[in-house]
């Protein structure tokens, strides 16, 4: 079977299994959407008050039919409205994405390209200043919370010294730091697989030969070797755009950037089932479209060819 | 080479930076959209940007939650904690009921009907008349729509008399409609196409539901709207990014202080305020089960609290002296004592002996309380550490547990002691509340608990008219329950607010009920 057309039916598999659990698993939390929305207003829980609630909120019908509803809804674009806020969530989405994927995206994009710069440098002088620089950069990121960064940064520059408003105006600086953070963050482990890359490249023939032709090590390693460490580094990054849903809750909530992650959250707390199941559903379309792009990516710079 | 690769770099970073600037401005407009049920003023003001929070006039408001939509069935409580919407009578900071729109109440002998005299002073915030018909019109809305209305009084009927008078009929027959009216649920309104308009002091201009509101001064709602600034509450889900905003000067009131930010912000100089809470701190014991169904045990328990230790560490507060906040009339009078030594006597009157670790124990079995609470009132955790400290200094093992459902931890049965906190007089009125606890089909009787006086004395409370009478036999009952503790009363707290230079002079009341009040910033 062709390739692609095995590409989409795991993808639709995935889909439709993802779909089935994610319905099932909201409702297998312990407390109902109904039952939260009388406790956030202080009301007894009443079998009264609860079937009035419950029968508002639509969950009253059998659940083959809210699948059914909410499947069908779904793929003519109606991704359904929010049980807590009557809100479009297809809207909803739509305006949390800037937020969640500027910080996501632009930090992962940042930080790669940072990271195959560092570990170009690092790749080239062993215990060098930019191989030490990755090091620490990695030890860093892994020992230090980025919750705890987010503090120092707001509490130095919006408290101290009251350079940037991080909680009020158009919201640049809170964006910004985020950005610059999942960056920072992820710089490290990237560039030492950069690095790693590079080392490997490095000690093969073609790069040997190179060199001893008369080129420089820098030259050869960046005009002619750069493809293989791209891949991987390519990959690597692929598990990072997972994150770009959920990956930037820390930052949302120090910031309060009013992203993906903070909705989720939300309505995690209010048992919003619908916004949950639709969440999931858009993480695996996402994710879908991060794998068949990279695997274009991946196949335009010929490297699964090569290695075959 | 090198100055590719700082090209590269360059044209990521700007690619970055340009992300970074239109995040939230690409966010606000879709953001912005107007909300279902919006009211059409606002809906027409969210396509233009609003004023830039915290750098006007803006008085910004940090707090965990806004309005999911301003919609009256869906969000009345929210709204009217914003200054949006008016219910039709409300408290004032002394617990009265008072109303802008009616003047004066008679029940006429049928026990069901009521004419209510009105103000006609009050105008919605698009300048029109909320009169009689208006007043009919949504409150009949609310009925039909909204069944948790229909709880007290069965479903009611609002009809415009004639220009000044509404009258009322309820299905059951109350005493005091007033509270009726003060209920949550009863905010006026008026729909104007797909969205609804309200009577407050602040107007919502933009909402973005879940993250920030941001509210204009209602120029209809009395003579100083022009005296009023605009007001964006913005929702903060961390404490700490709260506290740095405020010490930042971007926000100018900070809610949900725990006693530790409120010294901290004391301490660098800040004006931090305490106000009666209106909610009440008490403890549910499991009279049915396990060591608390024994009385003795209950009234050991309750007198080895040191209520008044408790107080210094949340920094504010009073004793309870019954189920109500002591500004209430009919608050109660139960004089709480802590008396360790007596307390112990009582345990060991009980057969309770000490074990060689000091701890009392019965049969070999030892004196072993489950405490437990809820995250959701942050103060409950850290009382609840402090009586099970004291229990344990006094020989009584204790556990704790913090939960998510408090509900279905109640459900469970799986306690002996539940710190909970509960705002006691929402509409004003003891009635609602000690028969949610201590009638035999009282909701929140989890415990089973019965008394033949009390249901005597419930029963006469509600058929008497509010005044002495009431509150006398409210503070019979609550006597009664002092006595037989299957609940013990606790704290009377009063909660902490941060205050900026410019709202100073500001003093929230009644708990989160009225946020935002017509004399903010005044």
């Amino acid at each position: 079977m062709n390739k692609a057309v095995r590409f989409i039916i795991k993808w639709l598999i995935v889909f439709f299994a993802a779909s089935i659990l994610i319905f099932l698993l909201v409702r297998m939390m312990p407390t109902t959407p109904a039952v939260k929305w009388l406790d956030t207003l202080h009301l007894p829980r009443t079998e009264a008050n609860i079937e009035w609630i419950t029968h508002r909120m639509g969950l009253d019908r059998p659940l083959a039919v809210q699948y059914g509803i909410w499947m069908r809804n779904f793929f003519r674009g109606d991704w359904g409205v929010s049980l807590v806020s009557g809100e479009d969530i297809r809207a909803r989405f739509f305006a949390k994405m800037p937020y969640s994927f500027s910080i996501g995206i632009s930090g992962i994009l940042i930080g790669s390209a940072a990271a195959f710069f560092l570990g170009f440098r690092a790749a080239l002088r062993r215990g060098g200043i930019c191989d030490k620089i990755t090091t620490v950069l990695t030890i860093f990121s892994q020992s230090v919370p980025m919750f705890i960064l987010s503090i120092i940064i707001i509490n130095a520059l919006g408290v101290r010294l009251r350079i940037a408003r991080f909680f009020t105006g158009d919201g640049k600086y809170a964006m910004l730091a985020a950005i610059l953070l999942t960056a920072f963050y992820s710089v490290g482990s990237l560039s030492r697989i950069v690095r790693q890359g590079f080392r490997e490249e490095m000690g093969k023939s073609y790069v040997k030969f190179a060199v001893s032709r008369g080129f420089s090590k820098e030259t050869v390693l960046f005009r002619h070797a750069y493809k293989p460490v791209l891949a991987g580094l390519i990959s690597a990054v692929i598990s990072h755009f997972a994150y770009v849903f959920g990956g930037s809750t820390v930052l949302e909530f120090a910031f309060t950037i009013p992203g993906l992650s903070t909705m989720l959250v939300s309505a995690m707390d209010s048992r919003d089932y619908n916004i949950l199941q639709v969440y999931i559903l858009v993480v695996v379309i996402w994710m879908f479209f991060v794998h068949l792009v990279l695997n274009l990516v991946l196949r335009a710079l010929n490297v699964r060819g090569q290695e075959s | 080479m090198k100055k590719k690769l700082a090209m590269i770099l360059a044209g990521v970073l700007a690619a970055g930076m340009l992300f970074a600037g239109c995040g939230r401005t690409g966010g606000n407009s879709a953001d912005e959209a107007p909300d279902q049920g919006s009211a059409p003023a606002a809906s027409a003001e969210t396509d233009s940007a609003p004023a830039a929070a915290g750098t006007g006039d803006s008085i910004v408001i940090g707090c965990s939650f806004v309005s999911a939509n301003t919609n009256p069935i869906d969000c009345p409580w929210e709204l009217t904690m914003q200054g949006v919407s008016e219910g039709v009578f409300m408290q004032n900071a002394e617990g009265e009921l008072v109303s802008r729109f009616v003047t004066d109440m008679e029940r006429e002998e049928d026990g069901l009907t009521w004419n209510l005299a009105l103000t006609n002073a009050v105008k919605f915030s698009d300048g029109s008349d909320c009169d009689a018909q208006a007043l009919a019109d949504c409150m009949n809305y609310i009925q039909a729509e909204n069944a948790i209305a229909n709880g007290t009084a069965g479903v009611c009927t609002f009809t415009a008399a004639d220009a000044d008078t509404l009258q009322v009929v309820t299905e059951r027959p109350i005493t005091t409609l007033d509270s009726l009216l003060c209920e949550w649920c009863n905010v006026v309104f008026k729909q104007v196409g797909d969205g609804f308009i309200y009577t407050g002091p602040y107007m919502v201009d933009s909402l973005d539901s879940g993250v920030s509101i941001h509210l204009v001064p209602n120029p209809y709602y009395d003579d100083r709207a022009e005296q009023r600034s605009d007001v964006t509450m913005i929702v903060f889900n961390d404490a700490a990014a709260q506290q740095q905003a405020f010490e930042g000067g971007e926000i100018d009131m900070m809610f949900g202080l725990s006693p530790e930010v409120a010294q901290i912000l004391r301490g660098e100089g800040f004006t931090v305020v305490d106000y009666d809470a209106g909610y009440q701190y008490f403890v549910i014991n499991n009279i049915a089960d396990g060591p608390m169904a024994d009385l003795a045990i209950r009234q050991a328990v309750s007198q080895i609290f040191d209520r008044e230790e408790m107080i210094t560490y949340l920094g504010a507060g009073r004793v309870a002296t019954g189920m109500f906040a002591q500004y209430y009339s009919f608050a109660g009078h139960v004089d709480e004592i802590t008396d360790v030594p007596a307390a112990q006597a009582a345990l060991e009157a009980a057969g309770y002996e000490r074990n060689a670790d000091g701890m009392y124990e019965k049969d070999g079995e030892p004196l072993t309380l489950k405490l437990v609470t809820y995250a959701g009132r942050p103060d409950l955790p850290l009382i609840m550490q402090m009586a099970s400290s004291e229990l344990t200094e006094a020989g009584v093992t204790c556990t704790t547990e913090v939960v998510d459902d408090i509900g279905a931890a109640i459900s469970s049965g799986e306690y002996d002691v539940i710190f909970y906190a509960h705002h006691t007089a929402p509409s004003g009125e003891p009635a609602a509340i000690l028969n949610m606890y201590y009638s035999d089909e009282g909701v929140q009787n989890f415990y089973g608990y019965h008394s033949d006086e009390i249901t005597d004395l419930l029963a006469q409370i509600g058929s008497v008219e509010p005044g002495p009478e009431r509150d006398a036999i409210a503070q019979q009952i609550q006597d009664i329950v002092a006595e037989d503790l299957p609940v013990t009363f606790l704290i009377d707290p009063q909660w902490h607010v941060a205050l900026s230079e410019r709202v100073a002079d500001y003093v929230p009341y009644c708990g989160d009920y009225y946020i935002v009040n017509a004399e903010l910033g005044l």
